[in-house]
């Protein structure tokens, strides 16, 4: 970011060129879902394009339903898009792997491991030897603070621990790619600061590439680089922007004329979005009902 | 702590205290026949002669002798059954292909009464010991098959999708996130088929084996020993529980199994 940049606007609308290769690309996508129970398919996304560069903090909201968080499961390998290419590096995603790490909404520890054997579970699996992955195991509790919990089992646990060991066990195998789908949206909000401040300190350092999926405005340029927003289904790119407030960040941020600004704008774009899918919704019950 | 369970325990004896109090009153004040409703101390005097002997009664002193012979029964069925039905509902629950073929016919059997197959187990197995694990087989294996189904098949999705992103190929995630996560299902599917293989233990020794609990019941049913029905019935109950109990203890601490 340039000094300019960061001192009068700290956001802009980017570009569509990049500087940096595309670490994570969506093209042409289109999703649609059959419904065995109500017959016609619904179409989940539609022609959309995104590129995400190599160390990028992208954050991706939208009203509920607008397939965001599709997007998430076809580069996480979980879905296949029923048209398009999702590619990663460049390359053709066809499952899930190790070279992108997940942390679900719910965290989805392994409920019959502790702490620490959740977090290992992943260099077990990629035969990394005992020794070394016991020592990062031990760096990276450390790191989110549940070093005191590692023989706790997942449900002597807070939510905010559980995401945190979630974060850990997604961390430990490396993966250049961040898959976050609403992983704090079952948090409280004072928690749920302190989950985004832990999240920024670890990526503040390793500039890995991140794709966050939020329904939450603040939480979304809080934490980016770039904040995606996208319409009401079928889901396109409504607006692009670049988040160039100053890092380390920290909540103080929260209160900056710029940040309240551009939060209002893109807050009054998902809620018209999100009216629209109401309204949508509302209208396509009445069709069914005539 | 302690007190919480001092106070639920004074609560669950309530009921029973006050069934065995209205017992003691009418078959001691004679209201009610000794042959139809012995009271409770005959009932217990005769416990005490079929543990510890003391009389001249032919089952006086015998619990060891019936009870070894029942036992074997019930573990022998009862592994039968869990051997057939743990790896059976693993296949199928994990592989619907293979589902396909076999899950229907099993669903059709098990709408057969497990009683119904007593006449031809008879057939095929005679009076005593075989048809007994024949039909404790059966009565537990439905049971254990089916909870280790439907634990292996309905896995949490998140799960296999969290175990595929962090390098489980799809052979290891079986050991690694399907078995663990139904081993919960699976133990209730135990629990279950080890209380039905008790049921089915005195169903096949209904049929006219000399030892046994389940044989003892019919023959004092015969001699009209009353007490002692009552008695075997207390006894058996009483066996099903402790089989249960020990089961869990053996899950929980040998197997650390996480029961929840």
């Amino acid at each position: 970011m340039t000094g300019v940049v960061a001192a009068n606007m700290p956001v802009t609308t980017i570009p569509r060129s990049q500087d940096r290769p595309a670490k994570i690309s969506f093209r042409n996508i289109t999703k649609e879902f059959v419904s065995k129970a109500r017959g016609p398919s619904t179409r989940a996304l539609d022609g959309l394009s995104l590129d995400i560069a190599e160390k990028d903090f992208v954050c991706l909201i939208g009203p509920s339903g607008c397939g965001k968080s599709t997007l998430l499961n076809l580069i996480g390998g979980f879905e296949h898009a029923t048209s398009g290419d999702v590619l990663l590096d460049g390359v053709g995603v066809t499952g899930p792997g190790p070279d992108r790490g997940v942390v679900f909404q719910e965290g989805a520890l392994f409920p019959w491991l502790n702490v620490l054997d959740n977090v290992c579970f992943g260099p077990k699996r990629l035969d990394v030897p005992r020794e070394r992955y016991l020592e990062e195991a031990h760096a990276i509790l450390e790191e989110v603070g549940l070093l005191p919990f590692a023989q706790h089992l997942p449900t002597e646990l807070s939510g905010g621990m559980r995401q945190r060991v979630a974060i850990a066990r997604a961390l430990i195998n490396h993966p250049p790619v961040l898959l976050m789908d609403e992983p704090f949206a079952a948090l409280d909000p004072q928690t749920r600061v302190l989950m985004q401040e832990m999240l920024l300190r670890i990526w503040e350092h390793d500039n890995r590439t991140v794709l966050f999926i939020t329904h939450d405005v603040e939480e979304a340029l809080f934490l980016g680089t770039r904040v995606v927003v996208m319409s009401s289904r079928p889901g396109r790119i409504l607006k692009d922007v670049r988040a160039d407030l100053p890092r380390p960040r920290d909540f103080s941020v929260l209160g900056h004329p710029e940040f309240v600004k551009v939060k209002a704008e893109l807050f009054t774009l998902v809620r018209e979005q999100t009216i629209a899918a109401a309204a949508d919704a509302s209208s396509s019950v009445r069709s069914v009902r005539a | 702590m302690k007190s919480d369970r001092l106070v639920a325990f004074a609560k669950a004896a309530c009921l029973p205290a006050a069934i065995v109090i209205v017992w003691a009153l009418v078959t001691e004040t004679g209201s009610v026949p000794a042959y139809v409703l012995p009271s409770p101390h005959a009932v217990l005097a005769t416990l005490i002669d079929f543990f510890f002997g003391g009389s001249s009664q032919a089952f006086s002193g015998k619990f060891m002798a019936h009870f070894v012979q029942s036992l074997y029964r019930v573990v022998g069925g009862f592994a039968c059954g869990a051997i057939l039905g743990i790896p059976l509902g693993i296949v199928l629950g994990y592989d619907r292909k293979i589902g396909a073929f076999i899950e229907p016919t099993i669903e059709l059997s098990r709408s057969i009464p497990g009683i119904c197959w007593l006449p031809l187990a008879l057939v095929w197995f005679g009076i005593g010991t075989g048809t007994s694990i024949f039909l404790i087989a059966l009565g537990s294996f439905y049971s254990i098959f089916l909870s280790t189904l439907g634990g292996v098949r309905y896995v949490n999705p998140v799960l296999l999708r969290a175990g595929r992103s962090l390098g489980a190929t799809e052979s290891s995630l079986l050991y690694t996130v399907i078995l663990p996560a139904a081993f919960p299902s699976i133990l209730s599917g135990l629990r279950l088929g080890l209380s039905y293989s008790w049921i089915y233990m005195v169903l096949g020794e209904f049929t006219g084996v000399n030892y046994g609990l389940g044989a003892l019941l019919l023959q004092s049913r015969d001699t009209m020993d009353t007490p002692l029905i009552i008695g075997l019935m207390a006894v058996i109950g009483v066996l099903g529980v402790i089989s249960d109990r020990l089961m869990l203890l053996f899950m929980t601490t040998i197997l650390r199994m996480d029961v929840r």
